[in-house]
């Protein structure tokens, strides 16, 4: 009696959980989704190539952030890295790496020596883009002399 | 006639108080970034860096910054820089407790921009007995060329990691007082080594 019951019962609870995996499919794909959303976004880098030594550019550099008002939290003269930050409703982060010669540094724009600087930042956790970047290369070419 | 002049009196008001909030708007200081932002340093917080011996001028920063409750973080010698922070708590400060969270004179919820302020620095006050919001200083100063320039701001977070204030704090008072510090421990150095 029982036996004959037993392939019956099977099928119905087979038939039934069917709309249960494709509903914890879709979840487990919606959440997958939303974590994606999550990541925390990369500082995009720029770069531009002076014609001025490292350690001028390096110390140009320095005095621009220092007047803009941001402190600096790490320097290293020999490795040519900046690390300032500036606390404010969205607080800034700026990283600076100066290099001299060899590789092609990414997001290169104006190539007119050997010596490259990079820069890149976040402002409350977003990465700072061109418009906010620019004005700082420009700033530090001045600096350097180098715009008429 | 009469509603005439209500109406221009309502336009009136609209446009003085469109030029009050434009108002507003330009004096607010100009961003870090932007390129009006280059003049963000009080008068008081530069000065020219004189003919001392840059590591004498190091060291004596080094240990003005000390004697003011000052944390070195960072030192470097060929770009002159001195990095250090204070950590004060503000008793009091973190006393607005309501059921509906942090409202009204700290600026309730609408406070944002916490991603920039690293949370766990204050995992060991946590546990319930101490819950004083601290002030963390951070202050560097440099001396890229022949001018030294002091940037300070200031960071107030909760225990939790709430951040109730953040600013920059470029105050002529302290870079003043930084100065004569420094100057003093120059002159002393100075005074010893001639005899």
């Amino acid at each position: 009696m029982n036996h004959r019951k037993m392939p019956a019962l099977r099928r119905r609870t087979a038939s039934r959980s069917r709309p249960w995996r494709v509903a914890c499919l879709g979840l487990l794909i919606g959440m997958l989704s939303l974590a994606g959303c999550a990541v925390a976004p990369q500082p995009q880098p720029r770069s531009i190539a002076v014609e001025a030594t490292a350690d001028a550019t390096l110390k140009a550099t320095l005095a621009m952030l220092a007047e803009r008002g941001f402190v600096i939290r790490h320097a290293d003269g020999d490795l040519g890295q900046i690390d300032a930050v500036l606390a404010s409703r969205s607080g800034y982060e700026v990283h600076a790496q100066v290099t001299s010669g060899g590789e092609r540094p990414p997001g290169l724009v104006i190539q007119n020596g050997d010596t490259f600087l990079t820069l890149s930042g976040l402002r409350g956790g977003q990465p700072l883009d061109a418009l906010e970047l620019d004005p700082l290369f420009i700033d530090v070419q001045n600096r350097l002399g180098l715009l008429p | 006639m009469n509603d005439r002049r209500c109406r221009i009196g309502r336009w009136m008001a609209l446009f003085i108080g469109l030029g009050l909030l434009s108002g507003c708007q330009t004096l607010s200081a100009p961003a870090p970034t932007s390129a009006a932002g280059g003049n963000a340093l009080p008068a008081a917080c530069r000065w020219p860096a004189g003919s001392a011996d840059p590591l004498e001028r190091l060291r004596a920063t080094r240990e003005a910054l000390e004697s003011q409750g000052y944390t070195i973080l960072d030192t470097d010698a060929t770009l002159g820089l001195v990095s250090a922070e204070r950590k004060t708590a503000q008793p009091g400060l973190g006393a607005v407790e309501s059921p509906f969270g942090r409202t009204g004179f700290w600026g309730g919820f609408g406070l944002g921009g916490r991603n920039g302020y690293s949370l766990g620095v204050f995992q060991n006050f946590g546990g319930g007995y101490n819950t004083d919001p601290v002030q963390i200083e951070r202050v560097s100063v440099v001396t890229p060329e022949q001018t030294t320039l002091v940037d300070r701001d200031s960071v107030v977070v909760d225990y939790n990691g709430y951040l109730i204030d953040a600013r920059s704090y470029n105050q002529p008072s302290f870079c003043q007082q930084l100065r004569q510090e420094i100057d003093t421990r120059l002159n002393r150095a100075a005074g010893e080594a001639t005899p």
